[in-house]
């Protein structure tokens, strides 16, 4: 316990919320630029146990933003260096692997025992599909994803909602034509932005274990102007009264 | 008639411009001001987005008035 005394220290975060932590498992899906950053906060903080998936491996590209890995891994599975280095650092972290990726097919084994899912990915039918399936599950999911220099963070924690909230696709409902959103790879992408929205993404997870989630929301964030634009993502089912359900 | 503000993210900033104020609004649902920027932004029709009324996500069926801020928010990709 130690190891976490300076944010036990905090207001509202004491030994209580850090023995929840503990208790904890949270999967991440996507090892990449946002996923890197979740997984090093979620260790440090104190998450129990830690799942990943990724079949991807490490690619130069990556370096720029995806800072678990070097230029040693270069070629190697980023699940089993992510792992290593996870294990490296704390001894009080359990790590689970998955060098695979998320399909319809593995979808609900993976899930299943999971507290929580945090999606890193960077295509929409992954993305879909995980949120269809957290939904069917009930499960609590965060997802990130970037573009340019924007950010979009969504929390989908609030559990008297869940049951009736479809998740992403209360926001978006019909998955977008392919080819219609670039990706990283088309856009670009900067280490730092995918830094800071890997830190709030992993800070929204323990949001959920340590506190009250009074709804769903969605946090735009601009890294050029520093500006933050919350939003609240209500059931579709009560979207159509308006403004202030 | 009056005006509305509209805060744009992404690519649709990308179309619109990040703010952008729709002269001559007089009211009505969030299928119908999707419609109005549509026709005058083309480009538009072929996104994806979702209208936030407010900072609230809101379906095509919610009603708009002109002191209400609008943001139009587009799904991103990368990760």
């Amino acid at each position: 316990m130690k190891r976490f005394l300076s944010q036990c220290q905090l207001e509202g975060f004491g030994i209580a919320e850090q023995q929840k932590l503990q208790a904890a498992k949270v999967l991440v899906i996507g090892a990449g630029g946002t996923g890197c950053p979740v997984i090093q906060a979620l260790s440090a903080v104190g998450i129990g146990t830690l799942g990943i998936v990724d079949a991807d491996v490490v690619s130069l590209s990556n370096l720029n933003r995806q800072i678990l890995f070097g230029i040693n891994d270069v070629g190697q599975n980023k699940v089993d260096i992510a792992q290593k280095k996870i294990k490296e650092l704390y001894d009080d972290i359990e790590v689970e692997i998955y060098p695979e990726f998320i399909s319809e097919s593995n979808i609900r084994s993976i899930f299943n025992g999971y507290d929580l899912v945090i999606d890193c990915t960077d295509n929409f039918e992954v993305r879909y599909l995980v949120s269809d399936v957290c939904k069917e599950m009930q499960l609590p999911l965060i997802m990130g994803a970037v573009y340019e220099y924007q950010a979009q963070i969504f929390s989908f924690t609030c559990r008297k909602l869940f049951g009736i909230s479809d998740f992403y696709r209360d926001v978006f409902p019909e998955i977008p034509k392919p080819n219609e959103v670039p990706n990283c790879n088309a856009s670009g992408v900067l280490g730092m932005l995918t830094g800071i929205v890997g830190n709030m993404m992993a800070f929204e997870c323990i949001q959920y274990f340590v506190s009250v989630t009074h709804h769903n929301k969605l946090i735009n964030y601009n890294l050029k102007n520093g500006e933050i634009f919350n939003l609240t993502i209500m059931p579709r089912s009560f979207q159509d009264n308006g403004k202030e359900n | 008639m009056g005006q509305l503000q509209i805060k744009s993210f992404g690519m649709i900033a990308d179309v619109v411009g990040s703010t952008y104020i729709l002269e001559n609004f007089d009211g009505g649902d969030a299928e119908l001001l999707k419609s109005i920027l549509c026709e005058k932004f083309p480009r538009l029709s072929q996104l994806t987005f979702s209208i936030a009324v407010n900072k609230v996500i809101s379906s095509e069926k919610t009603v708009i008035s002109q002191d209400d801020e609008i943001a139009l928010l587009p799904p991103f990709s990368g990760g």
